[in-house]
Order: structure tokens, then C-alpha cells, then sequence
């Protein structure tokens, strides 16, 4: 297929936090809200004046200082970020936004404080109590949350306008990128995709990093792109697959995937699209905030919602999204050390393998990860293997 | 068995007498690469024969507990290799009461008695109302609790039985036998969970794995106290506790940020839909009179507790040992109003009063009074003992004896509720390790109040929690190192293969001779092997 026409640009606006359009933004006076979790509402930090960042540590190999702080027995991503703001790598972000989530993920959040990481004064982390259980109540008393934790810290310290008009506007500003995202997501669906799993998760991860208002005039011109693209003569992948998992911030992980065959046509992981990119709809009578509070409740399939309901609700999601887009086969993934998702995969796997509580079964390729793809050649061997099964399983007519 | 000449060990007839002395020579007690005793402690006559007494009492209880019900008894043996553990009840007694004499020893057996007696009723309640074991009248009434949520909630529901499922089938393995720990851990590795997730929840998982967790009630509540690992084990014990989807499940949730007043109303909103919970499905009525008839009752045990802090924190008459003082206070956490922990804290307290009247010096080798800080083991937690035997640190506050004490305001059902949703946010493990790191920091005002100069640091290798702080401690204690000693104690929590005692025990001798430059009260104790042992 033809190389997409910003391709490059996206991949460099990747290559550090800190990119063009961050700097652009900052420039202009606006203040760069940092977050790590799905559970941050990123809409939330995108209303006027300002621009929500999800952080990400590219080419971070060893986070010396960071295991200093937090062990070689911590969760690489959490350290990789860490030893990223020790670099001075995020010394733009004005607040970090952050939750008592995973603790790890939290503990790191604390050092930004502790260690006086960003050199601002004005600069300040606040963390809010993600409701675990969900309800209409919860969906009220995550808008309380996020209102006593990000709105009003943000309003007192940097004077942050976060009234209805400016969250509407951030709502429409949201509402539009996923839709274009979304857009380019569906391509995925075709037989011979005209969109590889690589540069989908490109441009989700830069409208992830990136000023949304900067990013949306290159995503619209792509899809547009997209639409006349020719796709290659024959499928040039040999099995379709859906990832499954925590953090992949590194779309050199697809890439590799796709290098040992596989095309990536579904992505259920933190920074993936499913769940992120829905639209957010404002019910009659609803104010902006708790509409958003209510789609972040709603739309969240992280492994710690407990209880029967949202436990089975999230294997179906993942085995709905597998069917609807494709997929052959799951390839569930953890972070080292993640304790959610350690637990998370190996119930995937042994729930989705044997079709418990959900309609039918998918082969399950789990593996461990790093926060970067160092061990390439151990997971390419897996992947390929992985592939190898998938398209033996076809041949005899399993899937 | 070593042979040591007698007038070695009790140079005087005095000494032998009251069996007393800095050293007690307990590591000629066991038996060549164990930890068990070939013959019981020398105590004095009068605290070995009080001790004896005390021994006998706990196989009495265990034989009684046998002839309840033979058979069925019989049976659930056959069925569920971690009962088996209990055999070794004894001897994790004599494990936890090692160095014991006069009003510590004392103490340390009422608060035992406490533990085994209740033991022995839960053991009981739940083999009675065992489904595979065959349905009894009591099936149905009796319910499973997650072993991290207290149980306080019951109270409003009397008539009712109620466990807390995984602390007897699994939490209490490895304090009676370390290998149990290991075996349902390896259960749990064999289904594809990382093996360096923390293994209390591995040991959980691993006994749901087997498929030898009870079968009774009809609806189980789950939590995600106290962190991360235990929140999720509850997902993956799903199958197994629900009977396949059979029971109903109620995630029982508690605020992280347990003290921010802003999670204040999600803890009260919880506690509220857990007995809703309750209600729908025993079709019974929450009775507030009996809740808080039975809140007073804990409340009362709670006092009882805060005044022998007060003792601790001012005294020498330190009437618990480390490893009684931390158990009797978590296992009373999960447990709410009980007869076994009313009676016997009672009697404690009085005891340590007779102390405090009499000036009883119970820790008169101590060199050092020392907090012990983060979660401790369970295959080692007698490691405290040892820390006073070996080396004259004296045990006098653990980090998870510091949770649950908040008083329940009874005035009206608001405050109850208000106060019982504290209660349930404050879990061991929980009220310092998660919430904000300065609940971690506490250690420091708390050896401050508890008049200690010195810390021991448990550094439990697969806690994250206490991992993704471990450059803030280290901090911390630099910045602190002129008022305190700080000693870290490594440990694996459940799985006694990864860090084994022995090597827990070099880091403590390590830090004793190079950095404090000083010598065990009993060499006896400071290099021994006990890998074959319990
Ligand atoms: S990968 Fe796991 S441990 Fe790491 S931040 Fe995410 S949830 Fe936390
Ligand atoms: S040791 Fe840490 S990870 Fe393990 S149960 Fe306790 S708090 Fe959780």
C-alpha cells in the first residue's frame, strides 16, 4: 500500500512527550494536564486553555533511578514514566491528574510530589477514588470526584474555566475525533484491510499525546486518505488478531506482531480505542460533567470493576469486539509485575479458550511484557508460533 | 538434639527454677535442620508446668472438635489437604509463645486461646454447612465472607453464621505449616498466574484451584481490601465460590483514600447496598438493635486494646509478644463481636494492669524497643520472637496491630454507619499501605509514641504496594537514621521457598554484629537451619 501522506509526522510527534504540537500548544500560553489512566477523563482536561497529555516514556531501556524508587519488582511502566520525569522529560506539564487505581501506578504518581519532579510552583498532583463498583449512585459520586479533584484544583490554582460551555465544547471537540478515529478503526473490518493495525495505533496514541485541536486537521486528511487508499493486491497478513491487556504505549508492539503475520484488527488495551473512543452523549437535563463521569463509568472495562456482572460484562466485550472486527485469535498481554491484568490474562485465557460465560471460544495467546519491546526476539518466536496455530486452525476448518 | 552441660545453661538453681536468664539456649531445642522442639521449652516449673497446661487445653479443644461429628469430620480430612495443616496447631503455639515466662506467657495464652477457640468453631461452622460434605440445616444459613472484609455487618443479622472463607482455608496454612503455603501457590502458577504476584492471594487462588473451598450459604461477599492482588483473586476465585454463577456475589467495595473526607460518602454507600445485599437474600430485615448491641460489644474490646497501647507505649510490661499482639488484634479485625476475643481480651488487660501495678519488667533483655513496620510473613511471622531471643529487640507494636480501632459512635444509626464504613476502610495491610503515602510514614511517629529507638522494616518482596515506595523509605529513613535503628527484614509473605527464615534472620544478624556491633543474647539462635521444619 502507499505510505499515508503524515504518516512520519505522526510517528515523530511520538518520539517524545514533549513533540511539536505539545510545544506549539504550550507556547500559546495553554496549560498541558498530564494523566496516566483510563479512569482520568481526557475530555475533561481538553476544555479551552488547556490540552490533556497521556504520558509515555518512548525508548525509556533502564529506569535506573525509577527502580531505585520503586524496586525491580514495580510494574515498567509505571518506572518508565517515573524515570522519565527525573530525566526532565515532562518539565511542560502544569498538573498531573491521577488516582488511587493501581497502586503502582500511584506510587509513582506521588513521586512527582515528593521529588519535585517538574519545575513549576505552581505545579501540583491530585489524585481522585475511582468508584470500583457501578450504579447510577456511582455515577454521581465519580462527578463529585472528579469535580472536588480536577476541577476545582484546576480552577483555584490556574483559574481553568470549566463551565458548561467550555466542557461542551471540549465534549464536541471529543466527540469528533472519535469519530473520525472510529472511522478509520471500522477499516479494520474489511477482509484486506486498507489500514494497518501499526498505523491505527499510531494516530490513536498521538490523539492520545497530542493537543486534539492540532491533531484533528491531519486525522481528517488521513481518513479522507484513507477512503481512496488501495489495499494490497492480496492480504498481505496471515492471521487477524485482537490484543488484549494493559499498557502498550510503543507501536513498535504492533508492528512486530504484524512483521510475524498478524494484523492487529482489534485493540482492547489501555491507550488502545476499545474502550476510549466513544462518543460522549449529554442527556436532556444532564450537565456535561456527569455525562462524562457517567461514559468513563460505563465505558471502562479495566479488570479491577468487580463483582459478577462487570466481570462477565468485559470477557463478552472482548469476545463481542473479537467477532465483530474479525479477529482470529486474542493475544491477551501483561506488563511485568501488573497485577491486575497478571490475573486478568490468565482468566481471559482459561474463560475465552473454553467459551465460559461467553458464546463461543477464541484461541488465547497470553504473554509478559516489558515496557519496551527489548525482548523482541523471544516474543517474536511467540507470535509466530501464535500465527502458525491460527492459520492451522483455519485450514482445518476450527475457525 | 545438642548437649549443653547443664550448669551452662541454669548456672544457679534459682535459674533453673524459674527457668529465667537472658539466654534460653532454644536453638538445642530442635531437632537437627527444624524448627520443632525434641523436648518443650524449660520455662521454670511453675511457667512450664502453666504452659503444659495450656498445651494439653489445645489438643482438648482439637479432640473435641473431632468428636462433633466423626465422620464428617473424617471426610472433610479426606477432601481438603489444607485441613490437615491444623495438625500442626501445637506446635505454631509453641512457635509463637518461644521465649515466653511469667505475665507474657500469660497473656500470649488467654490471646491464643482466643484464636484457637474461635478457630475451632469457624473450622466447625463451616464443615457443618459444607455441601459436599452433604446438606445440613445449616447450609443455608451460613455465609461466606472474603477473608479481608470483616464481618461486622452480621451483627445486624443474628441467626445468621457467617466466615471469612480464605483466612482458615487459606491465610492460616503457612503460620502452622510453610509448605502448605507453597503447595497452593504452585496450584495457582499452574493456571497461568504470574508467579511474582504476592502469594497471599496465590495461596487463596490456589485452594480455589483444587477445588477445596467449602461449599455453603447461598451468596458470598467479596472485597477489594486490602490492595490490588486481593481485589483481583476475588475475580479469578469467581467459579469456585460462586458454584459456577450458582451463588450470588457482592462486591463489599471500601474507599482507597479511606481518610479523605471526599471518599467519605462512597464508604458509607457501600456498607448501606452490602446489607441491602444481605437482606434481599436472606429475606430477613437488617436488625439495628442487634447491631448495635453487637458494636458495643467490639467497641468495648476496641477499648481494651487502646488501654493497653497506653501500657506499651509508656511501660516495660509488654504483656504480648510480637507475633500474639499482631494476630489477636487482625484476627479480632475480621471477626467483630465474638465471645472467645471478649472474654479472653478482658482477662488480658487485667493482667497487664497486675503488671503495671507490680512494675513486671516482661522484656528485661531488651536492648532495643523496636515497631515492626509493613507486612509481615506468615511462614516466619515467629521471627519476632526470635528477634527478642536472639537479640534483645523487643517487638512492641506491629503496623497491622494499628488498624480497626476506631470507636463506633452508637448514638444514632448515621454515625454507626459513618463510623462502622471507617472501620471496614481500615484493614491490616490497608490503612498504611495504601491511601497516600503518609500513612507509610507513619512508622515514625508511631515508634515515637510507642517509645521505640528502633524499626524493623518487613520487606515483603511481592507486596507492590510497598515496592512502588521502597526509594521513599529508604529516603525517609536516611533522613531519620540519628533517631532510629533501622533494620529490614526480608520476607515472601506465604512462600517460604523464595526468601526462606534463615535468610530473613542474616539480614537481622548482618545489621546486629556489623552495624550495631553487638552479640546475640542467645548464639544459640542465630544461625540455625530449620528448612525441614514448619
Ligand atoms: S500495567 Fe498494571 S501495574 Fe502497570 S500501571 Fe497498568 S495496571 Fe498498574
Ligand atoms: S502483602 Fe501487599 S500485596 Fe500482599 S496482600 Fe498484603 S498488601 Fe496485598
Amino acid at each position: 500500500m502507499r505510505d499515508l501522506k503524515h504518516m512520519i509526522e505522526f510517528e515523530e510527534l511520538l518520539r517524545s512527550a514533549n513533540n511539536e504540537m505539545v510545544k506549539a500548544a504550550c507556547a500559546e500560553g495553554r496549560l498541558a494536564l498530564a494523566y496516566n489512566c483510563s479512569h482520568i477523563p481526557e475530555v475533561l482536561l481538553d476544555v479551552p486553555g488547556c490540552f490533556g497529555v497521556r504520558l509515555r516514556a518512548p525508548g525509556c531501556v533502564s529506569p535506573d533511578m525509577a527502580t531505585y524508587y520503586m524496586t525491580n519488582r514495580s510494574c515498567p511502566y509505571s518506572k518508565s514514566i517515573l524515570e522519565r520525569a527525573f530525566e526532565g522529560g515532562y518539565n511542560f506539564i502544569a498538573a498531573l491528574l491521577g488516582q488511587e487505581c493501581c497502586t503502582t501506578m500511584n506510587r509513582m504518581e506521588q513521586y512527582f510530589d515528593y521529588c519535585e519532579l517538574i519545575p513549576n510552583e505552581k505545579f501540583f498532583v491530585s489524585c481522585l477514588d475511582m468508584p470500583i463498583n457501578r450504579s447510577e449512585w456511582h455515577e454521581g459520586y465519580y462527578e463529585r470526584q472528579l469535580r472536588q479533584k480536577v476541577v476545582e484544583p484546576l480552577e483555584r490554582v490556574y483559574g481553568v474555566d470549566f463551565s458548561d460551555a467550555a466542557l461542551t465544547a471540549a465534549i464536541e471537540q471529543h466527540n469528533e475525533l472519535c469519530r473520525v478515529i472510529n472511522a478509520m478503526g471500522e477499516l479494520r473490518k474489511a477482509e484486506n484491510p486498507v489500514i494497518t493495525g501499526y498505523e491505527f495505533a499510531v494516530m490513536q496514541l498521538c490523539s492520545l499525546t497530542c493537543p486534539k485541536d492540532k491533531l484533528l486537521p491531519l486525522l481528517r486528511e488521513t481518513l479522507e486518505e484513507l477512503k481512496t487508499r488501495e489495499p494490497e493486491p492480496k492480504p498481505w497478513f496471515r492471521a487477524r488478531v485482537m490484543v488484549v491487556g494493559s499498557e502498550i504505549d510503543d507501536p513498535e508492539f504492533t508492528k512486530m506482531l504484524e512483521m510475524a503475520g498478524a494484523i492487529v484488527v482489534a485493540d482492547r488495551y489501555c491507550f488502545g480505542t476499545m474502550p476510549g473512543r466513544e462518543e460522549i452523549e449529554v442527556g436532556e437535563g444532564e450537565t456535561p460533567l456527569h455525562a462524562i463521569a457517567r461514559n468513563y463509568l460505563w465505558n471502562n472495562h479495566c479488570p479491577r470493576a468487580m463483582g459478577p456482572q462487570a466481570l462477565i460484562e468485559r470477557k463478552n466485550y472482548v469476545y463481542q469486539k473479537a467477532k465483530e472486527f474479525g479477529a482470529e485469535g486474542l493475544i491477551v498481554e501483561s506488563m511485568k509485575f501488573c497485577e491486575y491484568w497478571g490475573y486478568e490474562r490468565a482468566q481471559d485465557a482459561m474463560w475465552l479458550t473454553e467459551g465460559y460465560e461467553v458464546p463461543g471460544t477464541l484461541p488465547v495467546c497470553q504473554i509478559e511484557r516489558d515496557y519496551t519491546t527489548a525482548a523482541a526476539g523471544q516474543l517474536r518466536t511467540r507470535f509466530q508460533a501464535f500465527v502458525e496455530s491460527l492459520e492451522i486452525k483455519r485450514i482445518q476448518g476450527a475457525i | 538434639m545438642k548437649k549443653r552441660p547443664f550448669k551452662e545453661r541454669y548456672p544457679t538453681l534459682k535459674s533453673f527454677l524459674k527457668g529465667d536468664g537472658p539466654c534460653h539456649y532454644i536453638g538445642d531445642r530442635y531437632i537437627e535442620g527444624t524448627n520443632i522442639y525434641d523436648r518443650r521449652e524449660w520455662r521454670g516449673v511453675v511457667d512450664t508446668a502453666y504452659d503444659f497446661g495450656w498445651w494439653l487445653a489445645t489438643w482438648l479443644k482439637m479432640g473435641a472438635f473431632a468428636a462433633k461429628n466423626p465422620v464428617r469430620i473424617l471426610r472433610a480430612f479426606w477432601r481438603y489437604r489444607w485441613l490437615s495443616a491444623y495438625l500442626a496447631a501445637p506446635h505454631m503455639v509453641d512457635k509463637w509463645i518461644a521465649g515466653d515466662r511469667g505475665l507474657m506467657l500469660r497473656c500470649d495464652r488467654h490471646a491464643l486461646n482466643a484464636m484457637i477457640s474461635d478457630t475451632v468453631d469457624i473450622l466447625w461452622t463451616m464443615i457443618r454447612a459444607d455441601r459436599k460434605l452433604g446438606k445440613t440445616k445449616y447450609t443455608d444459613k451460613t455465609v461466606a465472607f472474603d477473608y479481608t472484609l470483616p464481618r461486622h455487618i452480621m451483627l445486624g443479622f443474628p441467626g445468621w453464621d457467617s466466615v471469612n472463607i480464605n483466612q482458615q482455608c487459606a491465610f492460616m496454612l503457612p503460620l502452622m505449616i510453610k509448605q502448605m503455603g507453597a503447595y497452593y501457590i504452585d496450584q495457582s502458577v499452574s493456571v497461568g498466574i504470574p508467579q511474582d504476584m504476592c502469594t497471599l492471594p496465590l495461596v487463596e487462588v490456589g485452594v480455589a484451584v483444587e477445588h477445596e473451598y467449602p461449599d455453603l450459604g447461598n451468596f458470598w461477599l467479596c472485597t477489594n481490601n486490602p490492595c490490588d492482588a486481593n481485589m483481583m483473586d476475588n475475580a479469578v476465585m469467581y467459579r469456585e465460590l460462586s458454584d459456577n454463577g450458582r451463588k450470588a456475589v457482592h462486591a463489599f467495595v471500601t474507599p482507597l483514600m479511606y481518610d479523605d473526607p471526599t471518599t467519605k460518602e462512597l464508604g458509607v454507600h457501600e456498607v448501606c447496598e452490602a446489607i441491602k445485599f444481605v437482606e434481599e437474600q436472606t429475606g430477613e430485615k437488617f436488625n439495628w438493635d442487634a447491631f448495635r448491641d453487637g458494636i458495643e460489644r467490639v467497641n468495648q474490646v476496641t477499648r481494651e486494646e487502646l488501654e493497653r497501647w497506653d501500657i506499651y507505649a509508656t511501660t516495660n510490661t509488654i504483656g504480648m509478644n510480637g507475633v500474639c499482639q499482631g494476630f489477636f488484634s487482625i484476627y479480632f479485625y475480621q471477626q467483630s463481636a465474638n465471645k472467645h476475643f471478649e472474654r479472653e481480651s478482658a482477662k488480658i488487660l487485667k493482667l497487664f494492669n497486675k503488671g503495671v501495678e507490680k512494675g513486671i519488667n516482661t522484656i528485661p533483655y531488651a536492648r532495643h524497643r523496636a515497631v515492626m513496620w509493613s507486612c509481615g510473613s506468615t511462614y516466619n511471622c515467629q521471627v519476632a520472637n526470635w528477634l527478642y531471643t536472639c537479640w534483645g529487640i523487643a517487638p512492641i507494636i506491629n503496623m497491622d496491630s494499628l488498624t480497626g480501632h476506631n470507636l463506633v459512635d452508637t448514638e444514632d444509626m448515621d454515625t454507626m454507619l459513618s463510623d462502622v464504613a471507617d472501620w471496614y476502610g481500615r484493614t491490616p495491610m490497608r490503612t498504611h499501605t495504601v491511601g497516600g503515602n503518609r500513612h507509610i510514614l507513619q512508622v515514625f511517629e508511631t515508634a515515637r509514641k510507642f517509645n521505640c529507638d528502633m524499626i524493623v522494616m518487613y520487606d515483603d518482596i511481592g507486596c507492590k504496594g510497598m515496592a512502588g515506595c521502597q526509594g521513599l523509605i529508604e529516603e525517609e529513613f536516611r533522613r531519620h537514621s540519628d533517631e532510629f535503628k533501622i533494620c529490614w527484614l526480608p520476607h515472601a509473605l506465604m512462600d517460604y521457598r523464595t526468601v526462606p527464615p534463615a535468610e530473613a534472620r542474616k539480614a537481622v544478624n548482618d545489621y546486629m554484629r556489623t552495624v550495631l556491633g553487638e552479640e546475640p543474647l542467645d548464639p544459640t539462635l542465630e544461625v540455625f537451619d530449620d528448612d525441614a521444619g514448619w
